[in-house]
């Protein structure tokens, strides 16, 4: 779990720094909330960290809302508050719509993009074949698709 | 079918996800080093649950407390392997300090509600900082309240490469904001649990 501070600062750095090292322990905190809520569902197939990283992504987009929200009135305070990128904001649509797929599915599209696995190495790690890993892909993939049209921003809030 | 058979809008997620894809290696990699992936598969991880030959989605949900030891022990050994830039006085019968750092995760029943605790680098202590939550309340809500928690002094033996006491006995203090103790325990810190 030391992974999670540095990932947060890796990611907070990228976009300009918006928080302060005290605010990123608090963002640190919350992500550790949720990644210990979930570890029960962390089945190793994926590296740790990279299990890790869209709580992290999460977490801290979620508290980049809250900061630019928060009233600014204290003395040296930065004048203007950092606006998500559209990027981001879509990013974490993703994320939270991955998490509602199908478990096998939402693995396979993890794997396929985040982990940049082919579909034989897909299928070596899961037991399957690769035109069953290549079939289940499209079907998640397909899926998911019908998540973000149906329901893009439900889970967000 | 292939990706470029694929519908416009199916194209179009594709692209998205890798580029998602690429930030978040990049991201890890910046973060991580090329380290980050030495959990990567299943094997290891399998082969100690006993279920070598099960991969994938056969193996079956993995239970919360597996993941327990290998944190334990990954903070153990990085207190005790750590570099020390200044040498240790020896201690004689004194108790010394703990000295630890990275992050280490314990769970309790300390009231009220949720408490997880995380320690920081500290300067010659192990120090918690403390987070209880209130369950019931929304998700983001303001904890109930914060507070830091210290270790008893460990006496720990002068020459390192002694083992490091295992387990290690934390007695734990949780304090409100004036210093009030809330709640008082003791938690083992075990590599071997």
């Amino acid at each position: 779990m030391q992974c999670i501070p540095r990932i947060l600062s890796a990611k907070n750095a990228r976009i300009g720094s918006p928080l302060q090292p005290s605010e990123l322990d608090d963002v640190a905190q919350d992500t550790l909330v949720a990644v210990w809520k979930r570890l029960p569902s962390f089945r190793g197939l994926s590296a740790l960290e990279t299990w890790v990283y869209r709580f992290c992504h999460l977490t801290l987009l979620k508290s980049l809302e809250a900061h630019r929200r928060a009233p600014r009135t204290e003395q040296g305070a930065e004048e203007t508050p950092w606006v998500p990128e559209r990027r981001e904001e879509r990013f974490a649509e993703v994320y939270r719509a991955l998490d509602r797929l199908p478990e096998d599915e939402g693995e396979l599209v993890r794997l396929k993009h985040f982990e940049d696995l082919s579909f034989p190495e897909i299928g070596e790690r899961l037991g399957l074949s690769p035109n069953t890993a290549k079939t289940r892909y499209y079907r998640g993939l397909a899926r998911l698709r019908d998540l973000l049209r149906d329901n893009p921003l439900e889970e967000a809030r | 079918m292939s990706v470029d058979e694929l519908p416009e809008d199916l194209r179009e997620l594709a692209g998205l996800l890798d580029e998602m894809g690429a930030v978040e290696r990049e991201v890890l990699r910046e973060a991580c080093g090329d380290g980050a992936s030495e959990f990567r598969g299943t094997e290891g991880l399998r082969g100690t649950e006993g279920r070598t030959g099960e991969r994938g989605a056969r193996g079956g949900p993995r239970p919360l407390w597996y993941l327990l030891p290998l944190v334990a022990a990954a903070g153990l050994l990085w207190i005790a392997l750590r570099p020390d830039p200044t040498p240790d006085p020896v201690a004689g019968d004194s108790p010394r300090l703990l000295s630890g750092g990275g992050v280490t995760l314990l769970e309790t029943s300390a009231a009220p509600g949720e408490v997880l605790r995380w320690s920081f680098p500290g300067e010659g202590s192990l120090v918690f900082d403390v987070r209880v939550l209130d369950p019931e309340a929304r998700p983001g809500a303001a904890p109930l309240f914060r507070a830091r928690v210290r270790t008893r002094e460990v006496q720990l033996p002068a020459d390192r490469s002694v083992p490091w006491p295992d387990p290690i006995l934390l007695e734990i203090d949780v304090l409100d904001e004036g210093g009030r103790v809330l709640d008082s325990f003791e938690q083992e810190l075990s590599s071997r649990r």
